[in-house]
């Protein structure tokens, strides 16, 4: 026991008298539970969708602007499809949304089986976020029929519009035709007593919400009737279009201009080459360190040469690695796993700058530590940080707006949308320029400050 | 060469050199003889610029300012803790500082380098597999390997085999004679005793005094004891001439034994502080 006792009190006092591993041991954890706190309970956070109208009718700008009041959605109102597909991308919005041309018209018609189609296009490499904006397009979707059935504006009109579709349609039996035609008559009665009803309590000044629970009973009514079920999205696709809500969301995955949506080994393979670059910073991080125990550091600093240029030389040796990492890589994407690659010569441009940017940033990191297991400990708690905040690993909408600030300069947030650009983005040379720009800064930055930290480590 | 002139370190509280003033010239090699902690490292370290100082000035003269990088060329270091790369064969460490350098034929320095510490044998295995005092030699090797004029050697022999530290103290000689500056801190009284043409003995920072061996012990050392044993018993006689003493006890005959022990730098150390230079 004594023995026991002793070993460990004396490792006690090594953890604490090196005093970043002792920093790593009770602040990082701290750090940590904030972070993963503030990710998973917390408050406002939203996640951003470009919505374009096409539609100039009365549903589709109430769709939108139910849209644009959801807390959960950040809405950017688009002009054209072609920018909204160009926001989603470049990686600036999570999905678009496309309420088109025919949707009020084709809403108009539900009675008669018309759905109108609100499309949507993922960011493949957002999937957890395009999950939850179709999730709240079904919400609002279900929300829209329900007013639409409870405005008298609107389903007058619709009335009207879906017997004369019904009347042309060919593809009825009489019997049938016959049957929905009574079933809209009583519609329309029913829809004529609630609109008078719904005028007395505008008239009586009622409060809204309460006109909302009255409209929402009659919204039930509706389907108590068997005429518009409620069904789930994903069965919207049965060929009976009774069965189908008058509102359909269309998901896709965006894919980039004439080229396929992406296989999901594509869309891993950026992220798979981020944490190669974490492999890389970890091997060289230490390097500046483990020449200082070696005592090796001290011949470096005597040959005639700068302390700069043995930057440089190791700096070399981490750029040279990161770059056969993402030679191999790609080699086992392409030839093992089928991914394609859209464009080339910007896949390389893209590596090469990520791998400036990693060897920079490296160089910073060897230079902060002096001692080597704190270089160690300390750099990979770093590292790991920026690659879950920077690196998709958790979705930018369950972050807190700081971390998704923070994200914003985490160099891999930037590696993986340029090579993601290059794989299946579809980035053309100005589009990826900006990134490609931002790495160049971290990595000139790295240099710089790696220089100023070892020297300043040189001369005691 | 090498002038160094009323340095001054300080750690925190300690003074850790203390106006230590001392210069060596080429071809020479200056003892710098001190117990544990007596600031021998430190003031090799400011020799090369690795620390600086809080007062006084490092001089090498002929070459330039010391913090120059081009300059610091023209130094050959051993530092005490060893600095070579575990991980990489002898050869290739020598190789490795001796492209650094710049040499112009760094294979064939590097052999040279190898072969003069007597590592041929083994320059191909893993430094990491050497024994202590084969790492030790290999320490000295990357730093004499660009034969600069000015070597600073801190403990070359440390962990040295004798045989091993004969062969040292020999190649520190012919470095020398070939015409380098070499600055050898050592705690061994009978190295510096050995080798060096000019011994500093150092103590809390401060050089105490900086002399030949020669001068030195006729100065601080004690005079010969010279002991004649006779059948009747041993007489111990104290001689500034100790010649003298055994010729004329041979002349008066009946000697059975005898022994005369020099004034050594250990008495010298001891009546300059009082203390012995290892206890
Ligand atoms: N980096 C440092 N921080 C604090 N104190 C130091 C440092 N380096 C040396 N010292 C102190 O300075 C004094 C001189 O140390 P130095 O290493 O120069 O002694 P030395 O003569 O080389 O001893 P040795 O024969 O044991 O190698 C010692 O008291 C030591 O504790
Ligand atoms: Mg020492």
């Amino acid at each position: 026991m004594r023995v026991i006792l002793t070993i460990a009190a004396k490792d006690l006092r090594l953890l604490l008298r090196d005093r970043t591993n002792a920093f790593f041991v009770i602040v990082f954890p701290l750090a940590i539970a904030i972070f993963f706190g503030s990710i998973f309970g917390g408050s406002s956070r939203s996640i951003p969708v470009a919505v374009v109208i096409e539609s100039a009718g009365p549903a589709a700008t109430d769709f939108a602007n139910a849209l644009e009041k959801d807390s959960t959605l950040s809405v950017r109102i688009l002009p054209s499809r072609e920018e909204a597909d160009a926001s989603v991308r470049l990686g600036r919005v999570a999905a678009c949304v496309i309420i088109p041309k025919t949707f009020d018209a084709d809403l108009e018609k539900a009675m008669a089986g018309s759905r109108a189609i609100v499309e949507v296009h993922c960011d493949p490499a957002r999937q957890a976020e395009s999950g939850l904006v179709v999730g709240k397009l079904n919400e609002h979707a279900m929300r829209a029929i329900v007013r639409m059935f409870t405005n008298p504006k609107i389903n007058s009109k619709m009335l009207a519009q879906s017997k004369l579709a019904l009347v042309l349609n060919p593809n009825m039996t009489s019997q049938q035709r016959e049957r929905v035609s009574d079933v809209l008559e009583s519609v329309q009665e029913l829809f004529k007593q609630q609109n008078r009803e719904a005028a007395a309590a505008a008239a009586a000044e009622t409060s809204k919400k309460i006109a909302g629970s009255v409209n929402g009973d009659s919204a039930s009514n509706n389907t108590e009737n068997g005429n518009v079920p409620v069904s789930t999205p994903s069965s919207a696709t049965s060929p009976d279009p009774f069965l189908a809500l008058p509102i359909k969301i269309q998901s896709s995955t965006l894919a980039s201009e004439s080229t396929e949506p992406p296989s999901t080994f594509a869309v891993t393979f950026p992220q798979g080459l981020a944490w190669g670059f974490v492999g890389c910073i970890g091997a060289f991080g230490a390097g500046m360190a483990e020449e200082r125990r070696r005592g090796t550091f001290m011949r470096l600093l005597l040959a005639p040469c700068t302390i700069a240029s043995v930057l440089a030389g190791k700096s070399l040796a981490c750029f040279t690695t990161c770059i056969a990492m993402s030679v191999f890589m790609l080699l086992v994407a392409t030839l093992g796993f089928h991914v394609s690659v859209a464009n080339w010569p910007l896949l390389a441009l893209a590596i090469v700058t990520c791998s400036f940017a990693f060897s920079g940033f490296t160089m910073a990191l060897s230079g902060l530590f002096k001692n080597e297991g704190s270089a160690r400990s300390a750099g990979n708690a770093i590292v790991l940080v920026l690659v879950m905040i920077g690196g998709g690993t958790i979705p930018l909408a369950f972050m807190p707006p700081f971390l998704r600030t923070a994200s914003q300069m985490s160099p891999f947030s930037w590696a993986i949308l340029a090579i993601e650009g290059a794989v299946w983005r579809g980035f053309a040379f100005t589009e990826m320029l900006p990134s490609l720009c931002i790495l160049l800064f971290i990595g000139a930055l790295g240099f710089l400050l790696g220089n100023v930290f070892i020297q300043k480590r040189a001369r005691a | 060469m090498l002038v160094l002139d009323d340095l001054v370190k300080n750690f925190g509280a300690l003074r850790a050199v203390d106006g230590l003033s001392l210069r060596v010239n080429r071809g020479e090699i200056f003892g710098l003889l001190g117990p544990n902690g007596a600031g021998k490292s430190t003031t090799i370290s400011m020799a090369i610029g690795l620390i600086t100082p809080d007062a006084g000035s490092v001089t090498y003269q002929g070459l330039g300012s010391p913090t120059h990088h081009m300059v610091r060329k023209n130094v050959g270091v051993a530092p005490q803790t060893l600095a070579i790369y575990q991980e990489l064969t002898g050869e290739e460490n020598v190789l490795f500082f001796a492209r650094l350098q710049g040499v112009d034929n760094p294979c064939v320095a590097a052999r040279d380098a190898l072969e003069r510490v007597g590592l041929t044998a083994r320059a191909h295995d893993r430094a990491a597999t050497y024994s202590g005092g084969m790492q030790r030699r290999l320490n000295l090797a990357a730093a004499f390997f660009h034969k600069p004029p000015l070597l600073l050697l801190d403990e070359p022999t440390a962990g040295v085999d004798p045989q091993s530290r004969t062969n040292i103290l020999e190649l520190v000689r012919e470095l020398a004679n070939e015409g380098a500056a070499i600055l050898y801190t050592t705690h061994y009284m009978e190295e510096a005793q050995k080798i060096c043409d000019r011994v500093g003995i150092m103590d809390e920072g401060k050089v105490l005094v900086t002399g030949s061996v020669e001068e030195l012990l006729a100065k601080h050392g004690k005079e010969t004891l010279v002991m004649i044993e006779r059948p009747g018993g041993e007489t111990r006689i104290s001689t500034n001439d100790p010649l003298r003493e055994v010729t004329s006890a041979l002349e008066a005959g009946d000697v059975t034994g005898l022994r005369v022990e020099r004034a050594d730098l250990e008495t010298v150390f001891l009546s300059l502080t009082g203390k012995r230079l290892r206890d």
